[in-house]
């Protein structure tokens, strides 16, 4: 077995074990001061602690959680892979604090990871976290955002004041959007 | 802003194994400055020879995959319309076979209308990943991913603080609604 057969090896087990096994095994496959680059906060997350805090995230929204692997390389120390996270909702996602909505989910991640003394050292995921929001209908797909909507935003980003008007254009808008979601069944229902 | 592509370790790999070949790293070359000299120049013409015609591009802001050239280069002109001073930094990029990979950061100023949101004057910078499927030197397939969420965060699009809670509290109220009211329906 070469190193990179070893790398994808390892990268495969991470996964099955601790992603979809137990996060306690993440010393096995993880360097104590692993540093993962994340989407969801400027600064990395650092050390075990750190690499499970995204999965428990999910774990607490999606008790589910299920990943499956798409593709995996290796190449000298390095690993790129591209995997897909499912679940369903059926618990609070903190992200997105929204009360279980029974719908189920699919997040694809881009990821690339260092590896140091046969350990994952370093870590850059890059996923879509607005599609978590988009999959559990609190945000319609960004083309059908009222243009409207994002010209009001653009204007009021130009007068560089405080964003809370845009908050509550926003709170207004996605409301009556769901509103008329809500009333229009109601209204086909009527007639 | 030099792209670190580690060509001592493509040598090693050259030797190790028979699938990367030299042609591979042709390819990067050959991708890394439509890459920079695209996006950086606005001159897309490059593109043509890096993507096969059919080629097929998924990315977070598209519901539906983007099929073709001119789909792609259609894409590319939005982003320099909408940040005209567009620059990407190749951070990595390496590949095995047919599969290449490649990390990015993606820096402009919001000066032209994007999205529909007219300009801002923000300042934005976004870290993207992108998996390549090669095909004869070209690229047959492309999975991008990034935060939206932070792209929509760093326009003011989305509030600094996320969603807010009791906007969230109102449409779990409304979905709730929604699911009484269509069992009801079942029912009579």
């Amino acid at each position: 077995m070469t190193t990179t057969d070893e790398n994808v090896a390892l990268f495969r087990n991470a996964v099955d074990l601790v992603w979809n096994g137990d996060l306690d095994r993440a010393g096995e496959f993880f360097a104590s001061d692993v540093i993962v680059h994340h989407p969801i906060q400027k600064e990395p997350f650092y050390g075990l602690e750190g690499f499970k805090q995204f999965p428990r995230m999910l774990r607490q929204g999606f008790p589910d959680l299920h990943v499956t692997i798409e593709r995996v390389i290796s190449e000298g120390d390095r690993i790129g892979a591209r995997w897909i996270i499912h679940g369903t909702h059926h618990g609070t996602f903190p992200l997105l604090p929204l009360r279980p909505t029974g719908r189920k989910i699919t997040l694809p991640v881009n990821e690339i990871l260092h590896v140091r003394d046969g350990k994952l050292a370093e870590l850059w995921l890059e996923l879509n976290i607005l599609s978590v929001a988009q999959q559990l209908g609190v945000l319609p797909p960004l083309d059908k955002l009222p243009p409207q909507l994002l010209k009001v935003v653009g204007r009021l980003q130009q007068l560089r004041r405080p964003p809370r008007p845009v908050v509550g254009v926003i709170a207004l808008t996605l409301f009556g959007l769901i509103a008329r979601q809500a009333f229009g069944h109601r209204r086909r229902q009527a007639y | 802003m030099l792209a670190s592509v580690d060509w001592g370790t493509f040598g090693g790999c050259i030797k190790e194994r028979w699938r990367c070949t030299v042609s591979l790293e042709e390819d990067m070359a050959h991708i890394r400055r439509g890459y920079e000299d695209g996006w950086s120049t606005g001159d897309f013409t490059p593109v043509d020879e890096f993507l096969v015609p059919n080629t097929i591009l998924h990315a977070p802001i598209q519901p539906e995959p983007i099929v073709g050239r001119d789909g792609v280069k259609d894409l590319m002109m939005k982003l320099r319309t909408g940040l005209p001073d567009l620059k990407i930094t190749i951070e990595e990029m390496f590949g095995v076979g047919d599969t290449l990979l490649v990390r990015y950061t993606a820096r402009g100023t919001h000066l032209g209308d994007f999205m529909g949101i007219p300009p801002t004057g923000r300042k934005v910078v976004l870290d993207e990943i992108e998996v390549h499927q090669l095909a004869n030197g070209q690229i047959q397939e492309m999975w991008l991913e990034f935060d939206a969420a932070s792209l929509l965060l760093q326009l003011g699009v989305l509030p600094p603080g996320g969603i807010p809670r009791p906007v969230l509290w109102i449409i779990g109220q409304l979905q709730r609604l929604r699911g009484t009211r269509r069992s009801n329906g079942r029912s009579v």
